[in-house]
């Protein structure tokens, strides 16, 4: 088994999906436990490029070829998965703010999010404070995470805080923002509870509040 | 010079002060490390921002961010403090069109988010008798334009057209006398807006529309009542929010609709605009890149200004140039350019982006980590969204004939270091031209010809590509951050 997730772990990275899939496949057919594969192959994976993506030694691409594999295998594992208590799994709301579209970063938090197993809810781009508050009333996550790359829009973080407020719901969720323009002053100013500069640092963070 | 009074506000006292030279490339967001301002009399005290972003040196002389004191410590008068002073220009001096006869003169003005160009010329020549090129006077209020857009948010329009406008008039002053006509102008659709006084709120935010999106003619009194000459502003139309008049101007001078061939211009400044001509169509689109490759955003980066460092050369140790040889004030475009190619090759800089260790020049000129983060994602929005219009077009790389450099930065950029970072595929080699200002040279013909059907039908046959929400170019981007040859066909 150990040698089944060691080849997962060296295969990702590379971006090799159909390996990482049928080796998936084998593991759970010798009656490795799902939970297992996610942990020590799969997520395992990402946390060594997570590593490596902090010490600088790795950038976008590197963690989203190992993301990519990830996201393919994880409906592999998710039948299996469903028995263990999905109810227990924290839940993360995340969306571009309105008057933006940027998406990338947005995604790749949501990705090392889900890589520490969050059950991530991403509610899109362009999203107006109505909108994140639904959200947040229907899917009662832990944190709901915004974003933005424009300077014009970074200003909504405060309309969506306020509409929090507003819907008695602001005691209930941790905001976290963060994006290219923001720094920890501005997320301080609109009343937010957590900024990071990228998404390793958000994941990180994120588990400290479980 | 300025006095500020203990608790005020800094940055927005000497904001107020639209003598008081000062940039604030981030709009006083403490990112940048830019609003640089020297105390003369009073005491601030020094905050972490500060020893972040400032040298010894400048601390000692008394040098602080505007930004950093919200709630001023002491009453205290404060000074500009300038380093960069004389930028290179990108001249079309030399040059002259072909003419109608008509008599009078005009102005051609390119408007520019960092350098504002403009020229007087002989109508029936077809002569610049003066050219004159100055730095935006908004930067005080952000590099970029979304910054800038965000600022007429709090402080409103006026300020930015009012200090833009009357730094136009003074460093026009050399064209007194000459009674033009008509002043012709193009420029991106903020400053566009900006200048005419028109919001451009609408640019800044989804879903990015102009409210200035045809072209129109004001009295010359209207924005100028100095000059008492009658003349008409004529204000040129843009083809989307990000893809402006400066770029129709600059697809009007290269006639690049004019032969059945397949063309393209791009220009490498912080829009990253680009267009594609295949098959009687136009396919436009805008990268937005960042001023990576002017040097914004770099932790050494400097405009091209003179002692910025231009060229380098490897061989067990780095040679370096600097603009005018002058001494060492930072790195500009090119230089960036420059080293990045001599690292890769060097193997002191791997593809991937990893540099082992920061190449240093001089304390004013070392590249780090981060600096090549930026530059890869600069890079790779360019080529994406280049091979997405070819993608668009259904043609491949291989069947451009010829590709425009457009713009300021391309100006210095050498080809051999755009194709061995993969800003531009390697196909292209061979094929590029590089046109300098093609926006400013494209408004004077304009000025001479007054062909508005010729703008009309560049604008009429464009399509603009959507970049955001494009699976592709997402896959793209992703694909092509590594510094490498381009080898797509
Ligand atoms: C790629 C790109 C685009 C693509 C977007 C594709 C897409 N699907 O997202 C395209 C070409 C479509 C685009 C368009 C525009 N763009 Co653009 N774009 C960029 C670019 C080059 C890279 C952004 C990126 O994806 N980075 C990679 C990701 C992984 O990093 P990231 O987004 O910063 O996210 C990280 C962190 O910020 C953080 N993070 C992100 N979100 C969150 C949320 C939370 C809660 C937390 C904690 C952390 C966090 O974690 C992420 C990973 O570590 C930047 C330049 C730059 N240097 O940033 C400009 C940039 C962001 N764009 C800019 C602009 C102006 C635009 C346009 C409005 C205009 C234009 N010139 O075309 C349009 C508008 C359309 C739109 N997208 O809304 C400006 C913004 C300037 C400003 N002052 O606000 C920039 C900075 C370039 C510039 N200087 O001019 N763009």
């Amino acid at each position: 088994m150990n040698e089944l997730m060691e080849e997962i772990k060296t295969l990702m990275p590379k971006g090799k999906m159909n390996e990482v899939n049928a080796l998936v496949e084998r593991a759970l057919k010798e009656g490795v436990p799902a939970q297992t594969i996610l942990q020590e192959g799969l997520l395992q994976a990402m946390d060594i490029i997570a590593k490596k993506w902090a010490d600088g030694t790795a950038f976008i691409p590197e963690v989203l070829i190992t993301a990519r594999c990830m996201n393919a295998a994880i409906p592999l594992l998710e039948p299996y998965l469903l028995e263990e208590k999905e109810a227990e799994r924290p839940v993360v709301v995340i969306g571009t703010v309105q008057g933006d579209l940027h998406d990338i970063g947005k995604n790749l938090c949501a990705l090392m999010l889900k890589a520490k197993n969050f059950k991530v809810i991403d509610v899109g781009v362009d999203v107006g404070a109505d909108k994140f508050v639904e959200a947040v009333r229907e899917y009662q996550p832990m944190v709901v995470c915004l974003s933005s790359l424009l300077t014009t829009s970074m200003g909504n973080f405060k309309v969506v805080i306020d509409a929090l407020q507003e819907a008695g719901l602001r005691d209930r969720v941790k905001v976290a923002v963060g994006g290219a323009p923001i720094t920890p002053a501005f997320a301080d100013e609109v009343g937010a509870d957590i900024y990071t500069e990228d998404a390793v640092a958000l994941a990180d963070t994120l588990l400290q509040y479980c | 010079m300025a006095f500020i009074s203990k608790h005020e506000n800094l940055y927005d006292a000497i904001m107020r002060d639209s003598s008081f030279e000062i940039q604030a490339p981030c709009g006083g967001n403490h990112r940048c490390g830019k609003c640089k301002i020297r105390v003369m009399q009073g005491n601030l005290p020094i905050h972490d921002a500060e020893r972040r972003h400032l040298s010894e040196e400048e601390l000692l002389l008394g040098v602080r961010l505007a930004c950093a004191h919200p709630d001023c410590e002491d009453d205290c008068v404060c000074e500009p403090y300038r380093e960069h002073v004389s930028y290179t220009i990108c001249s079309i001096h030399e040059e002259t069109f072909e003419s109608v006869k008509e008599e009078g003169f005009a102005v051609a003005l390119d408007i520019g988010t960092t350098t504002i160009a403009a020229v007087l010329i002989d109508l029936y020549e077809g002569k610049i008798l003066r050219e004159k090129t100055f730095l935006n006077p908004q930067s005080r209020y952000g590099a970029d334009v979304i910054t800038r857009i965000a600022q007429t948010a709090k402080i409103g329009i006026e300020p930015l057209q009012s200090i833009l406008v009357k730094k136009i008039e003074k460093e026009l002053a050399s064209f007194d006398g000459y009674a033009w006509k008509r002043m012709c102008v193009c420029g991106n659709p903020t400053m566009m807006h900006l200048f005419a006084g028109v919001d451009p709120s609408s640019i800044g935010q989804a879903p990015y529309r102009c409210t200035l999106d045809t072209y129109k003619e004001l009295p010359g009194q209207q924005l100028f009542p100095n000059w008492k000459h009658r003349f008409v502003i004529q204000l040129l139309p843009p083809i989307s929010a990000y893809v402006g008049s400066d770029v129709v101007m600059g697809l009007y001078s290269t006639q690049i609709m004019k032969q059945d061939k397949t063309k393209a211009l791009i220009d490498l400044g912080t829009n990253g605009e680009m267009a594609l001509y295949h098959d009687h169509r136009l396919y436009v689109t805008s990268a937005a890149c960042g001023p990576a490759f002017e040097g914004g955003n770099m932790s050494c980066g400097s405009g091209a200004v003179s002692g910025a460092l231009c060229r380098s050369g490897y061989d067990e140790k780095w040679h370096y140039e600097t603009l005018e040889q002058a001494p060492v004030c930072g790195i500009c475009g090119s230089g960036y350019l420059s080293i990045f190619h001599q690292a890769l090759d060097n193997g002191l800089l791997e593809p991937d982006g990893y540099l082992a260790k920061e190449l240093f020049f001089h304390p004013k000129a070392v590249v780090n980590q981060k600096d090549v983060r930026e530059f890869q994602l600069a890079k790779a929005s360019v080529i994406a969204a280049f091979l997405c219009m070819c993608r668009h077009a259904s043609i491949s790389v291989s069947a451009i004939e010829e590709l425009y450099i457009a713009g300021g930065f391309g100006k210095y950029a050498r080809p051999q270091d755009l194709l061995a970072l993969g800003i531009l595929p390697d196909k292209l080699s061979g094929r590029l031209h590089v046109l300098g200002n093609s926006a400013l040279r494209g408004t004077c013909q304009y000025a001479i010809h007054q062909d508005i059907e010729s703008i009309e039908d560049i604008r009429n046959r464009s399509e603009c590509l959507l970049l955001a929400g494009d699976e592709l170019f997402t896959q793209l981007f992703m694909e092509h951050m590594m510094l490498e040859i381009c080898n797509e066909n």
